[in-house]
């Protein structure tokens, strides 16, 4: 462990002294990651909330940092609403400084309160908050706008709804170009490494967790080494991932497109339907002879370790296409940076997060066969089946595959599985249970089949599109094909008084047609049709100068992308990745 | 425990990987590199000033405002380098994030020696687009090939700009 360290402190040393030459350079710019950062972000020097006191009265407070003041006469709250007015703020004393140039000046150097009263009582105010302020020891910041928004239903308190602007624009009206934080590559690994965890979760990675063990149990030997096997099967998938996001880094984008693409989406369902194969017992999970024999003459143990280490790689890749959105908003920071670097090391902490629990399982899964027995072989014809239902959730992205008769397929086959007995090893109340199970799955195999030649592609709702009207659509829709015309339209849809959703999407983008689905669901169609502008942004051709000065204007990371603005035409929200009618819905009617 | 060599190679090699990212990644941070971002913008007096217009000397990008007291008074050190080092060798840009009339105002009353540009909007996005935090005054020091060479947040002391000056130009 020590050597680790001391490798690492050497590295990091070696490359951050390499471009400057100096140790005081060096040690500055650790002081400055270590938290003695010169001058704070302006929104941690002026900590700005407001919060509701009465139902017409709020309160606008700043938590001011130790040695930075406000200026008491650039603070201003101004209604977004245009039947309510603010009555001007009460501002408390101030203190005094002579300034050479503009003679006296009035400052908060410490906390400050400021109320204002609405001229009337309502659920939902938007605001707008301006402030400008300074660190004593020398510098002034842009005047930074905030927008708050007192959200119906969560009583007193006010959401920030996270589009701080500094006055010029940088931020939300940013074209990309705003500038990273220099002191948060640290956070942004451990929010990767956080995503990895969580990933693990999922019905894409979980699965993988009895397939690993299988792999590393069969190698024989110790619960050390079967841990030490699954660490080397995660540095694996790390190494896979920090190439991948490497490239992602590098290009900037062609990530979702290249784990999104049909021969890489059928490479996956296949892989994972041969992994559910070896779960239900149709043939011993290893690596191929050939394989192995070459491997163990290369080195006896060493061999083995390369073998899991490859496998890992391989598989990070397969799994990569299931959780491909999650990659992309991990990568953001890296895309938008351009850095390969930094994609890298943020997709390599990912991968080290989805591990954990990979490696716990190494260390534990002699406990486990033994103390659990029979029920085990539940478990793994659980996770076979869960392997299967990832096949067909991969292939329903290919629009040709005729998903929902896969899914009638399968759950006729569990429910037939359930009702002769083969889900649980116990007898007496179990069977019972099973045999409840196997019919439930027979019900809705049989809907999700009759569904599924109907044209219907979701299992949730297998019969849905025998009743729905199709006629629900989202009312006309604009294509924006370069930026001028794109602030044409928001600029048309602000005259007209109207909200805008600018749909980004492009042709290799499975998840756009699924969200395209949500925009046919009557609810979201007549929000739409009733409130709002809807413009569509085509992203296909990403390799494109003007396609990327598209995807530029506003920073979109990738399709799809769904960016709202409200009537004044100021950027609200950005939505990316799929969702449901239901959360759609609701999206646009919080805005 | 049968750790092989390979194992720890492995773990060495992760390691290795991510501190060399991180070091990699600080130092691009804190000391900039790549080509600067160009900009055009006019001066208070309508003439063009466009970034990439100046290689083949060093350019000094200071970012300020008039109703900023620490920029203010960094002013007299920015126009002592000015009259230093010829114009062929350093360009000295004020871009003020303020209107043009109290930039003009300021100008004169200060007797500035270097183009100042007002440019409130596209200022601050500039600003932002080179890692300043937002906070004023800032200055970047980009050399002859177009390519950032240092950063600077807050004023520079006395003796501080002039150092460096003469290491970079000589």
């Amino acid at each position: 462990m020590k050597k680790l360290l001391a490798a690492f402190a050497a590295a990091f040393t070696v490359t951050a002294a390499a471009q400057d030459g100096g140790l005081g350079d060096v040690l500055g710019a650790l002081a400055k990651f270590g938290g003695e950062q010169q001058f704070l972000p302006v929104e941690e020097a002026f900590r700005a909330k407001v919060t509701a006191l009465a139902p017409h009265r709020l309160r606008v407070s700043f938590k001011v940092a130790e040695n930075y003041y406000l200026y008491r006469d650039k603070i201003r709250v101004r209604s977004l609403r245009g039947d309510v007015q603010l009555v001007p703020l009460q501002l408390p004393p101030a203190d005094k400084i002579g300034d050479p140039y503009f003679g006296d000046v009035w400052i908060y150097d410490r906390d400050v309160a400021i109320t204002a009263a609405m001229d009337k009582i309502v659920d939902s105010l938007p605001l707008e908050l301006t402030y400008q302020g300074c660190a004593k020891d020398g510098v002034c910041y842009v005047p930074v706008t905030e927008r708050w928004t007192l959200a119906p239903g969560d009583g007193a308190g006010f959401r920030n709804d996270g589009a701080n602007v500094y006055s010029g624009g940088v931020d939300a009206y940013g074209d990309g170009s705003a500038g990273e934080n220099d002191g948060s590559f640290f956070v942004y690994l451990l929010g990767a490494f956080g995503a990895g965890v969580l990933l693990t979760f999922t019905p894409c990675v979980l699965p993988m967790v009895p397939v690993v063990s299988a792999v590393v149990a069969g190698q024989g030997g110790g619960r050390a080494r079967g841990g030490l096997l699954a660490m080397v099967y995660v540095l694996g998938t790390a190494a896979a991932y920090a190439a991948a996001g490497a490239v992602a880094g590098a290009t900037g984008d062609q990530l979702q497109a290249f784990f999104q693409h049909e021969f890489f989406l059928i490479a996956a369902a296949a892989f994972f339907a041969a992994m559910a194969l070896a779960m239900f017992g149709v043939f011993h999970l290893q690596m191929p002879a050939a394989v192995q024999s070459r491997l163990s003459a290369a080195g006896r143990s060493g061999g083995t370790f390369a073998g899991v280490f490859i496998l890992g790689a391989l598989s990070a890749l397969l799994i990569g296409a299931c959780v491909s959105p999650v990659l992309v908003s991990v990568l953001g920071v890296a895309l938008r940076t351009a850095d390969p670097l930094l994609g890298a090391a943020l997709l390599a902490s990912m991968a080290l997060g989805m591990g954990l629990i990979l490696i716990a399982a190494g260390f534990g899964v002699g406990i486990a066969a033994r103390r659990f027995g029979a029920w085990l072989d539940t478990v793994k014809r659980g996770f076979g089946v869960a392997l299967l239902a990832v096949a067909i959730y991969l292939l329903g992205a290919i629009p040709e595959v005729p998903v929902q008769l896969l899914w009638g397929a399968l759950f006729i086959t569990v429910g037939v599985a359930a009702l002769r007995g083969r889900i649980f090893p116990a007898a007496g109340g179990a069977q019972v249970a099973a045999k409840s199970i196997g019919v439930f799955f027979l019900v809705w195999g049989a809907a999700a089949t009759a569904g599924g030649f109907a044209g219907n592609r979701n299992p949730l709702q297998p019969v849905a599109v025998l009743f729905t009207d199709k006629t629900a659509a989202a009312g006309q829709s604009l294509a924006i094909t370069d930026t001028a015309a794109l602030e044409d339209v928001i600029a048309a849809a602000a005259a007209s008084g109207k909200k805008l959703a600018l749909y980004y999407h492009a042709d290799w983008c499975v998840d756009c047609a699924r969200l395209e689905r949500t925009f046919t669901d009557a609810a979201v169609a007549q929000t739409l049709r009733g409130e709002f502008v809807f413009a569509e942004v085509d992203l296909s051709a990403s390799l494109d100068p003007g396609t990327r000065a598209l995807r530029r204007r506003f920073a979109v990371f990738g399709p799809p992308a769904v960016l709202l603005f409200n009537a004044d035409g100021v950027l609200m929200r950005r939505v990316y990745g799929y969702r449901d009618a239901a959360e759609f819905v609701e999206i646009l009617r919080a805005l | 425990m049968s750790l092989s060599g390979l194992v720890k190679a492995v773990a060495f090699a992760a390691v290795a990987a991510v501190a060399l990212s991180a070091g990699h990644h600080l130092s691009r941070a804190h000391f900039g590199d790549g080509a600067a971002r160009n900009f055009q913008l006019a001066d208070i007096d309508g003439r063009m000033h466009e970034l990439n217009g100046y290689r083949g000397r060093f350019v000094l990008v200071n970012f300020w405002a008039p109703w900023c007291a620490p920029c203010r008074e960094e002013v007299p050190l920015l126009m002592r380098a000015r009259a230093r080092h010829r114009e062929k060798d350093l360009q000295i840009l004020g871009i003020s994030l303020d209107g043009e009339e109290n930039t003009r105002i300021f100008r004169d009353e200060f007797g500035v020696n270097y183009p100042l540009l007002a440019a409130a909007n596209a200022g601050s996005r500039l600003l932002g687009a080179w890692q300043s935090g937002g906070a004023i005054p800032f200055s970047v020091l980009i050399d002859r090939a177009g390519r950032i060479r240092h950063r600077k947040s807050g004023a520079y002391a006395a003796g501080e700009l002039q150092e460096l000056l003469r290491a970079e130009l000589r």
